[in-house]
């Protein structure tokens, strides 16, 4: 047989397997080493909310009351936010966590104690500041009993454990150490991460029994509203701790953490994420339910954080990451832009390519009126850095959620031309809501959070770096 | 064949097999599926008056992760209670198609038309490409919905391209919202004969068409009755401690056959421990759609917390200003004594798994509530679980009605 011949035979033949086992047009599943399903060595809670009414620009921040200090706003204490943290070893041994909070409240460049916005910080710093991002770390330790969870409160922590004195069930009785402090600055804005580390050693662990829930709680008077969000976690891979603990490998080829993939190709660890995929409605959709008889309006808030960060030095992600969004609407038609995350990116959909704040939202095309569809799926891609050793993926995880109106707008729309038209209430969240001249009555937004989805993995890993004991 | 060849062929084997195969072997919730499952699906009642303002109902969400256009067969079960009290289990099916990368959304209650004019003006509900005729959901359903992709001619497909979103509404405006539930396709064995029975028998161990449902859920909860953050926000909206916290679950089987239309039944055991180390259990049955606050599984009737009457449900004591109905329940703060407990659910001996989601509910002292929903964890799978059982494997199977 000639070579000729035989190349285009074994040609042939591969094409001939390819269709076999391929024709189907088959799907390789790419695993990831980042989960809400499971129980984990890392979890991360990305959204935390504390805040008792604050005086912001004259106007208490839940009330809504005009007001000149922050002590006039919480003088009756009839509003607040707040977030459970609910935190539980899953296994049948003896756990140690080791906590940090990050408080990513910007403040003022020239009053560094007044807390600011990019939307805001015009009205609320003194002329010619600056609103600068913050990061600020604070960290604990504790230990869990098997199978034991915990909740407690943001805004006040926990400063005896439930097994603080007396022990546990098991033999040898167990006994929780530590405890939980509360958040420094109120209101409060930030992320909580927890990691497993060995009980003795107190060096990160290669177990994965960690799991945890986080409830953000709204009263204001009379009104209530509850989101809640899973933990994402970070698994551990078994035996692939290092010498050097105090660096936290997520993916890449040192990867201590993450999962190790054979569905690529070549086969090789992966950690965080490549892709997020998010299914939202777009900003000012109206959206009517109960068969036509209940209206009202949403938008749509996105929570990003790095898988990258640095607690030795206290930066996260510092030379910041690239988003890139792509956007579909139910026409199939496609749409871009793109963000920066430095740190840490609470942000309106509409936010993400207009000024901050509600100037220009209309124009956004992640507007309902620019989409012309109401729902639509984003994909977001961080772009990675340079490939530092295998690492700097510039990787990052997020949390979607969504505000609804839930006041009532006047008087009920009729629809005419039925002998019994049915009434649709639009519920609203401002008197814009309601249409030119209208009331929206006991004004309040419902919230939900959700975890997003991921696509795909990276090559390149990123890194946690965390103070030893 | 000359060795060469052979060579040729089985490296060209070796290589495709190694690019199109593992999955992981677990349902997600983190990335897309094969099998889309909407644990929750409610609609009481199209006027929000009549079906008091915490009537509600349910927005679907579906995407297409893929850049070629998918189909799916989806199945509306109706779970809600017949006159016996039994589960109905009426099942209604339709189709959808999915062009590259597009979501879609319809409303339990209004399903979705296929109607070009909803486009003109762009902007209303309804505006895009309508993915297929969706019928509503008849008033008082409750039950879930379940999508499976298949190909152009019916025949399941293992893509792995839906990921979907359930969101609930209450007439009073409040919301919670759940991520669907995706179960992955070994795309290498889905849709193999009969092709109208999907085996969810993929595993570590053992390679099959979809994957296994999980061995175990996991649930962190507050425990029933455990006053909200309420208290200590806004004292006045939390009289006396009247703010309770209220867990409801949901679970469905994950075996289905509606082909010969016989409901599901799964057994599963509650395992709780509370803060102090204390192991607490309970159990119930799953038949078709099991929907219920925590402490009713094992405490179906209580007292109100005001005036001390007998009661089943909280709104029984909040429409006579009588508190709220607190139950004498192993989940319940009285037994718990703490305020958080970790929860695991496992089916017992040779039942098939489940699959759920949980809803936490915050009252103030008027009854005004708060919800949220959240998916639940998981451990292992059944398949493996069972293997070394009598009788073992346990194999769940979901039975589409055959093509004709």
């Amino acid at each position: 047989m000639s070579t000729k011949m035989g190349f285009w035979r074994g040609a042939l033949a591969g094409f001939t397997v390819l269709l076999t086992v391929g024709a189907a047009g088959a799907r390789t599943i790419d695993p990831m080493g980042v989960t809400t399903n499971e129980s984990a060595a890392i979890v991360l809670y990305p959204k935390l909310k504390v805040d008792l009414d604050t005086c912001v620009a004259g106007t208490c921040s839940l009330t809504g009351t005009a007001c000149a200090t922050t002590p006039e706003c919480q003088a009756v204490q009839d509003a607040g936010v707040d977030t459970l943290i609910q935190l539980t070893n899953t296994s049948e041994f003896l756990t140690k966590v080791h906590c940090f909070y990050t408080n990513t409240n910007s403040h003022c460049s020239n009053s560094p104690a007044t807390i600011c916005t990019d939307a805001n910080f015009r009205d609320v710093c003194p002329a010619g500041g600056l609103c600068v991002p913050g990061w600020q770390e604070t960290d604990f330790r504790l230990t869990l009993t098997k199978r034991q969870p915990i909740s407690w409160s943001v805004n006040e922590g926990l400063s005896a454990l439930p097994l603080a004195s007396t022990p546990g069930q098991g033999t040898p009785p167990q006994f929780n150490e530590g405890n939980i402090p509360p958040v420094l600055e109120v209101p409060f804005t930030g992320e909580l991460l927890c990691i497993q580390v060995d009980v003795t050693t107190e060096l990160p662990s290669d177990r994965n029994d960690l799991k945890g829930e986080a409830t953000i709680v709204t009263t204001v008077v009379n009104n209530v509203d509850a989101s809640k969000y899973n933990a994402i976690g970070i698994k551990a891979i078994e035996g692939r701790q290092d010498g050097n603990p105090n660096v936290l490998n997520v993916g890449g080829p040192e990867a201590e953490y993450g999962v190790f993939s054979e569905a690529v190709d070549p086969a090789r660890f992966v950690g965080c994420p490549n892709v997020l995929t998010v299914n939202h409605f777009f900003d000012g959709a109206n959206v009517v339910t109960h068969d036509g008889s209940l209206a009202s309006p949403v938008t749509t808030d996105l929570t990003i954080v790095p898988c990258e960060r640095d607690y030795l030095t206290q930066t996260a992600n510092a030379p910041g990451a690239t988003i890139q969004f792509l956007v579909y609407n139910e026409f199939e038609q496609r749409f871009s832009t793109s963000t920066r995350v430095d740190c840490f990116k609470e942000t309106q959909l509409s936010d993400i390519d207009t000024r901050p704040g509600q100037e220009g939202n209309l124009f956004s095309i992640f507007s309902a009126g620019v989409q012309g569809t109401l729902t639509g799926m984003s994909r977001l891609r961080s772009v990675a850095g340079p490939d530092v050793d295998g690492y700097d993926a510039r990787g990052i995880l997020a949390l979607v959620g969504e505000n609804w109106g839930a006041g009532v707008c006047g008087e009920p729309a009729t629809q005419g031309g039925d002998p019994k038209p049915p009434l649709q209430t639009q519920l609203c969240a401002t008197d814009a809501d309601c249409g030119p001249g209208g009331v929206c009555g006991n004004p309040f937004i419902k919230t939900t959070a959700a975890n997003v989805q991921f696509q795909g993995s990276r090559a390149q890993g990123d890194r946690i770096s965390i103070p030893l004991p | 064949m000359s060795k060469a060849l052979g060579m040729r062929c089985v490296w060209g084997l070796v290589s495709v097999l190694a690019l199109a195969s593992v999955t992981q072997a677990e349902v997600s919730t983190d990335v897309s599926g094969s099998v889309l499952v909407f644990p929750k699906v409610v609609y009481d009642g199209n006027n929000v008056v009549d079906a008091g303002l915490d009537g509600r109902d349910t927005i679907i969400a579906i995407s297409n992760t893929s850049n070629n256009m998918v189909h799916a067969h989806c199945f509306y079960v109706n779970g809600a209670p017949d006159a016996f009290g039994n589960p109905l289990w009426q099942v209604t099916d339709f189709t959808i198609w999915l062009t590259k990368q597009q979501p879609t959304h319809w409303v339990a209650s209004q399903g979705r038309p296929v109607n070009p004019s909803d486009n003109f003006p762009s902007g209303q509900d309804g505006s895009g490409i309508d993915p297929g005729a969706i019928p509503p959901v008849p008033p008082g359903f409750q039950g879930e919905l379940k999508c499976v992709q298949i190909d152009a001619s019916g025949t399941p497909f293992g893509g792995n391209n839906l990921k979907g979103e359930g969101l609930i509404r209450a007439g009073d405006g409040d919301v919670s919202k759940y991520n669907a539930v995706a179960i992955l396709a070994n795309p290498d064995l889905a849709g193999d004969g009969p092709a109208n029975e999907l085996l969810l028998n993929n595993t570590p161990i053992n390679d099959g068409e979809y994957n296994a449902c999980p061995n175990q859920l996991y649930l962190n909860h507050f425990v029933d009755g455990q006053p909200s953050a309420i208290e200590n926000l806004n004292p006045e909206a939390c009289t006396g401690g009247q703010c309770p916290i209220r867990t409801y679950l949901t679970l469905v089987p994950c075996s289905q056959d509606f082909e010969n239309q016989v409901p599901s039944e799964v057994t599963v055991q509650f395992a709780i421990v509370n803060e102090f180390e204390n192991v607490f259990s309970a159990s119930t049955t799953v038949e078709c759609y099991e929907t219920t606050r925590l402490a009713d599984i094992d405490a179906p009737t209580g007292r109100c917390t005001l005036s001390g009457g007998s009661c089943t449900t909280d709104k029984q004591c909040l429409d006579g200003l009588n508190g709220f109905c607190s139950k004498n329940s192993v989940f319940a703060i009285g037994t718990l004594g703490t305020g958080a407990a970790f929860t695991r659910i496992s089916p017992v001996a040779l039942d098939g798994g489940v699959i759920g989601i949980a809803e936490e509910i915050h009252y103030n002292d008027n009854g005004v509530a708060g919800r949220a929903a959240w998916n639940l964890q998981q451990n292992g799978n059944r398949y493996d679980a069972t293997v070394d059982l009598p009788g073992g494997p346990v194999v769940d199977t979901i039975t589409i009605p055959q093509s004709f």
